[in-house]
């Protein structure tokens, strides 16, 4: 927990009250657990937070088993996303099609789909590109946003760039850099991609966002969508330093 | 008892490993190769790979006309594909060629007591499979004797054919309480599963002499990600 709120959180979210800034903080989060053990209970337990606070969060994480049950439980008070081929991107490409079909039955507002990762690895640009299509072409605009994520935290600078390029290419606009899970985004990454691509990509940066600080350096960057496992605990922890400074 | 003894008294040990790297973000074309090529030599039971890999690796296969099984894991890491997603991956994963199918259970929905869906997850396994070796994935450590006791049960009577214990995904370990099974735990579960299911552990052994104790104990195979202490019994120069 840091102690102090940093300038460019105060200036993002300055309010009428410390209750009105945490919602203005929720408001750029992505909220919920994803994972291997993630009960039902769970996720109630984290809607019904949301929805007693009012926090108006980007979007609700769901496992596609549990998109169906949410959606009702939701009741549109936020977009619900549910991710696909996460977050090793293992999945074949017609069983990514099948997920999304099924995801845009239950009419989910918004999905991120891992890319092929060996493709990536194996520098193979051009299935990058083919694969990128066919999401989109497809499905591009069944889920809004519609983002792919591009572990980037296992690759070189010049590989980011080559893979945003088959990207842009094939139709992407929004960019998820990383999963989660140990795959740690930086903000250099975020900056690469910014300046090479200007005005090409919406970025939503995930992983290793702990705390208030991680948070600023992205909204130094103009950042509006973030994922964290540890949302709760960043806006938690504003709260309670705003109301010990008012 | 000394490495090379134990391994005349169990002389089917590399039969008996399935090898792979499924619990990591990298694998790239040329690692791949490498580990068909690897699993081949040694003569391991089969290459574990995740289906993205699936196509290539078969393609290695045949282009090298290497004498190699490829058990494919399907819905890995999460367990979370609702059952037309799973059908749909595991048909796709025997049509390119999986000699074996592995699929991580829906965790969740046993936490939540949700029985019936876990039922109907183990017969996808095993209808989709058809012919096919089915291995379900169960990370045993979340769950009570009188759960795992039922998964048992019903993949025995569904026609399952193996259980594997823990999908090791490292990652999720700073988020759970997930731990590899102990000593212990094998020894009970293999007596459960004996007359039903092979069990199949997934832990991360570096020492010769703990894959010995764990075939020992009559685990019908072992799944690693790592054969360089294998390497060294092959070439007899293993020093314990």
């Amino acid at each position: 927990m840091i102690k102090k709120i940093p300038f460019e959180i105060i200036q993002a979210v300055r309010g009428e009250s410390p209750k009105k800034e945490a919602q203005k903080l929720a408001s750029f989060f992505h909220f919920g657990e994803l994972g291997l053990t993630s009960t039902l209970d769970e996720v109630k337990i984290n809607a019904n937070y949301i929805k007693e606070r009012e926090y108006k969060v980007k979007a609700f994480n769901v496992e596609m088993t549990q998109a169906e049950q949410v959606i009702e439980l939701l009741e549109g008070f936020v977009n619900v996303h549910v991710p696909v081929s996460y977050p090793m991107g293992n999945m074949m490409l017609d069983t990514k099609l099948k997920s999304l079909d099924y995801l845009a039955r239950l009419e989910v507002d918004e999905t991120c789909v891992c890319l092929n990762y060996f493709n990536i690895l194996s520098q193979n640009y051009q299935a990058v590109e083919k694969e990128a299509e066919t999401l989109i072409s497809n499905y591009g605009s069944a889920f809004n946003p519609f983002a792919l994520v591009v572990p980037s935290a296992l690759l070189s600078d010049s590989e980011i760039i080559d893979i945003c390029k088959a990207l842009k290419t094939a139709g992407c606009n929004v960019l998820k850099l990383n999963p989660g899970f140990h795959l740690n985004v930086t903000p250099e990454e975020v900056a690469l991609v910014k300046r090479v691509f200007p005005d090409t990509f919406e970025i939503h940066p995930s992983g290793g966002i702990r705390n208030l600080s991680d948070v600023a350096e992205y909204l130094k960057l103009n950042i509006t969508t973030i994922h964290s496992s540890a949302s709760k605990n960043i806006v938690e922890n504003f709260l309670e330093l705003r109301k010990e400074e008012v | 008892m000394k490495i090379k003894d134990l391994k005349t008294e169990i002389p089917d040990v590399f039969t008996d490993i399935i090898y792979g790297k499924i619990s990591s973000y990298q694998m790239s074309e040329l690692e791949l190769r490498l580990k068909c090529f690897e699993a081949s030599y040694y003569g391991l039971d089969s290459l574990a790979v995740l289906p993205s890999y699936l196509e290539q690796a078969q393609k290695i296969i045949n282009t090298e006309k290497l004498s190699l099984q490829l058990t494919a894991i399907s819905s890995y890491p999460f367990g979370t594909y609702p059952p037309e997603v799973k059908i749909k991956e595991i048909e796709k994963l025997i049509a390119i060629g999986a000699e074996k199918v592995f699929m991580v259970l829906a965790a969740g929905s046993l936490r939540d007591g949700n029985y019936q869906q876990i039922s109907k997850e183990i017969e996808i396994l095993s209808e989709a499979s058809g012919t096919k070796s089915s291995t379900l994935i169960l990370e045993f450590s979340f769950f009570e004797k009188e759960e795992i006791n039922f998964i048992i049960e019903e993949a025995a009577d569904k026609g399952v054919d193996g259980l594997m214990i823990s999908t090791n995904f490292e990652p999720n370990f700073e988020y759970s309480n997930m731990k590899t099974p102990s000593f212990a735990d094998i020894k009970n579960l293999n007596r459960i599963c004996k007359s039903s299911l092979d069990l199949i552990v997934n832990a991360k052994f570096f020492d010769p002499k703990e894959i010995f104790a764990f075939f020992k104990l009559g685990l019908d195979k072992i799944y690693v990600e790592d054969i360089s202490m294998l390497k060294k019994l092959q070439g007899g120069n293993f020093n314990d």
